[in-house]
């Protein structure tokens, strides 16, 4: 009988999924962001919050991932973007400080015994009313990921009749020396 | 300016592209160019399946190292070219697809044939693109050319509706595409090359790995000046089988599942794995774990994502092997305790099969092997594919002459491949070693082969069986044999002389030589079918002593 063989099942040590943060500079042309989540949907992991949209540069655009990845496939995924021909510039939140923020954007029922309860809330996290319907009101709210879960918290209990968020934008912390804006 | 038909603009800038061949079948979408080939000094090669057409500029672009062209329509057209470019993708070799598309206004209504190839090649493409108006046809070919060629190469699709093929525009040669987010990094790092260089001068018993990035560099002649400074012995991927020439004594053979004992052993007892364009793929090293303890590893590669990609890397290099490799040698010899360094270099005992006066693989590929020609060999994918990387060790074999789909495993690749590497070098003799299942996949090409009067010389390891499944099934399977075996119902001879070829059907080792002579002479392709006795396993290679 032939030895049986040593077999490779996994090319990546076992890792847990953390969130990871990836921010890229692209050209403006189609197909980017089509080949973009096809380099991470291959690998079996999921985008959490995807976003982009044009910079000070003209055709320059910027898209900011939010995803559920392991440190070595986050690697390999990173790379690849990287090798991706529209692609200028792709940089990962691995070890850098960043700042993180986003915007709520809620209709609740509306009626004018929640009035003061809802116009709390709006006054206490510097909502803004943008619209107000019959039976509905249309609030944005802005602020860190933390924050915004901490107001959704809140004001679920109203009754949601739709809710959209914006998605994570991404700003590290401190440019380096020299860069231009 | 003139006005031109986009049809006229593509094969313009085709021919200013030095293309003088193309491998296409035409259908609807694709026509107006059809219409417009006669007045172009390009040769097109009728192919009789849009696979084959993309493993022949696959094998064009493998031993000419120029880019391949392949053409066909939308739809089904451009779906059966798939498989064709995931071959070249995964062995890196440049080739530019052109698919036929609906008509703009039909786009995205499952209009007749149509398919979003765009959509479809996006993980097997270097790149890819709709063009949507006549006037990007120029930019966008030359920077597919540009692309494919350029860095580590690849296919690069271009997807062309029918309607912009027809539409006039204004020709003007010059315009040049900007990639801006594209640089693909040729020299390699000072630092990095320093580094590498202290390792060597340091290492006890240093090898080096040598992968397919080797031939498309062009840096065979580093490789073994760098191997002879070092005293170290070289070994190879399945990929890198033609990067060294055989007469190199202390080329060690292929690493890997079914690699020879020697680079094995070398690889077990080396302190320096030097890799150089080898991207460390699971067959190569068998387990990951147990790869990665071995030594101390330099890594060079022109595509940084190779870099650590499998295994943990020591001293990655990002840049083309034959710039890195000049440099590192420089270096070397400033330093006179390189010198010093002369040992007695382990010297390759080429494996030979024990004859048994049986007609078996390894002994059939050991007799054409013998025959020392500087023939373009070309495999299929099997059994018979590993016993000829390990047993077809002719001193005749130039470099990137060995045409093998490694990454992919296309069944069916080396008639087509055999075919577009003979169209680069019509002085060459082509000898393809495939089995009866492989060349079955795309057994109608020997038409493509008689109509275009482009010779190979075709030997079938016919076993009537599956034969690595049949091994596969022998070693995980306990022996159980299902659905690999072949009836004695294809008589391989007569197919050919139905298409207007002729061949040998051999069924005793004494008449192989002869027959292969006989095929090598004819000015037309020949057929030799011979019938395999021996079931025989291709040895495993492992870490365990």
């Amino acid at each position: 009988m032939v030895k049986k063989l040593e077999r490779v099942l996994r090319i990546y040590p076992k890792e847990d999924e953390q969130e990871f943060t990836i921010s890229i500079l692209c050209e403006n042309k189609p197909g980017v962001t089509a080949n973009v989540s096809n380099l991470i949907s291959r690998r079996g992991f999921n985008i959490t919050s995807f976003i982009g949209a044009s910079t000070q540069t003209e055709d320059v655009y910027k898209i900011i991932i939010k995803l559920m990845a392991t440190p070595t496939g986050l690697k390999g995924i990173v790379k690849q973007i990287a090798k991706l021909i529209n692609i200028i510039e792709v940089r990962n939140s691995f070890n850098e400080e960043f700042l993180e923020y986003e915007m709520l954007l809620v209709k609740l029922k509306y009626s004018i015994e929640k009035h003061g309860d809802i116009l709390q809330v709006v006054n206490h996290y510097n909502g803004e009313i943008v619209d107000l319907h019959e039976g509905s009101i249309t609030i944005a709210f802005n602020g860190t990921p933390e924050k915004v879960e901490t107001i959704f918290a809140l004001i679920k209990p109203f009754g949601c009749l739709d809710v959209v968020k914006s998605g994570i934008a991404v700003m590290r912390k401190y440019e380096d020396d020299g860069a231009d804006c | 300016m003139a006005k031109m038909m986009g049809a006229d603009i593509l094969l313009k800038v085709l021919t200013n592209q030095g293309v003088s061949t193309i491998f296409g079948y035409p259908g609807g979408a694709t026509l107006p160019i059809y219409d417009r080939l006669e007045d172009y000094n390009i040769r097109h090669i009728l192919v009789r399946h849009e696979q084959a057409a993309a493993h022949m500029a696959d094998g064009y672009a493998r031993v000419s190292g120029e880019v391949g062209v392949c053409l066909a329509t939308s739809g089904p057209g451009a779906t059966n070219l798939v498989t064709g470019i995931a071959t070249a993708y995964l062995d890196s070799s440049p080739i530019v697809v052109i698919t036929g598309q609906v008509e703009r206004r039909f786009l995205g209504t499952d209009a007749f044939q149509e398919v979003d190839i765009v959509g479809i090649t996006i993980p097997i493409t270097k790149h890819n693109q709709h063009i949507m108006s006549a006037a990007d046809i120029t930019p966008a070919l030359k920077t597919a050319f540009l692309l494919a060629k350029s860095g580590r190469p690849g296919p690069v699709l271009l997807d062309i509706p029918k309607d912009v093929l027809t539409e006039e525009t204004e020709y003007d040669p010059d315009i040049e595409a900007t990639l801006e987010g594209y640089n693909p990094i040729i020299a390699g790092h000072g630092g990095q090359i320093k580094k590498a260089a202290n390792l060597l001068m340091s290492a006890k018993s240093p090898v080096i790995v040598v992968g397919g990035g080797v031939i498309r560099s062009g840096a065979t002649d580093e490789v073994v000046e760098l191997s002879e400074l070092l005293s170290a012995p070289v070994m190879t991927t399945l990929m890198g089988k033609s990067a060294i020439p055989q007469s190199v004594e202390h080329y060690l053979g292929m690493i890997g599942m079914h690699g020879t004992k020697q680079a094995m052993d070398a690889l077990k007892s080396a302190d320096v794995i030097f890799a150089v364009g080898a991207r460390f793929g699971d067959r190569a090293v068998l387990s990951y774990d147990k790869f990665s303890n071995l030594a101390k590893f330099v890594q060079i590669d022109i595509d940084p994502a190779e870099i650590e990609k499998t295994i943990k890397v020591d001293i990655p290099i990002v840049g083309d092997a034959k710039n890195i490799l000049t440099k590192l040698i420089e270096r070397l010899k400033g330093d006179d305790s390189i010198k010093e360094r002369k040992r007695e270099l382990v010297k390759r005992g080429i494996e030979l099969y024990e004859f048994d006066e049986g007609m078996s693989i390894p002994s059939i590929i050991e007799i054409l092997s013998g025959m020392e020609g500087d023939y373009i060999v070309a495999t299929d994918v099997g059994r018979h594919q590993i016993w000829a990387a390990r047993y077809y060790n002719s001193a005749g074999l130039g470099t990137g002459m060995f045409l093998t789909s490694g990454g992919l495993g296309t069944m069916g690749f080396g008639l087509p491949a055999s075919i577009g590497a003979k169209v680069a070098y019509p002085d060459k003799k082509v000898v393809l070693i495939t089995g009866d299942g492989s060349f079955m996949m795309n057994i109608q090409e020997l038409a493509t082969s008689s109509q275009h009067n482009i010779p190979v010389v075709v030997i079938i390891m016919n076993d009537h069986h599956l034969g690595m499944i049949r091994q596969l099934q022998d070693t995980f399977y306990d022996g159980k044999y299902i659905e690999c075996t072949f009836p004695d119902n294809v008589d391989f001879v007569e197919v050919a002389r139905g298409m207007g070829l002729d061949g040998v059907k051999v069924t005793d080792i004494n008449d192989v030589k002869g027959a292969i002579e006989k095929g090598l002479e004819s000015d037309s392709t020949f057929v030799i079918d011979c019938i395999i006795d021996s079931q025989q396993n291709i040895p495993y290679q492992s870490y365990d002593k």
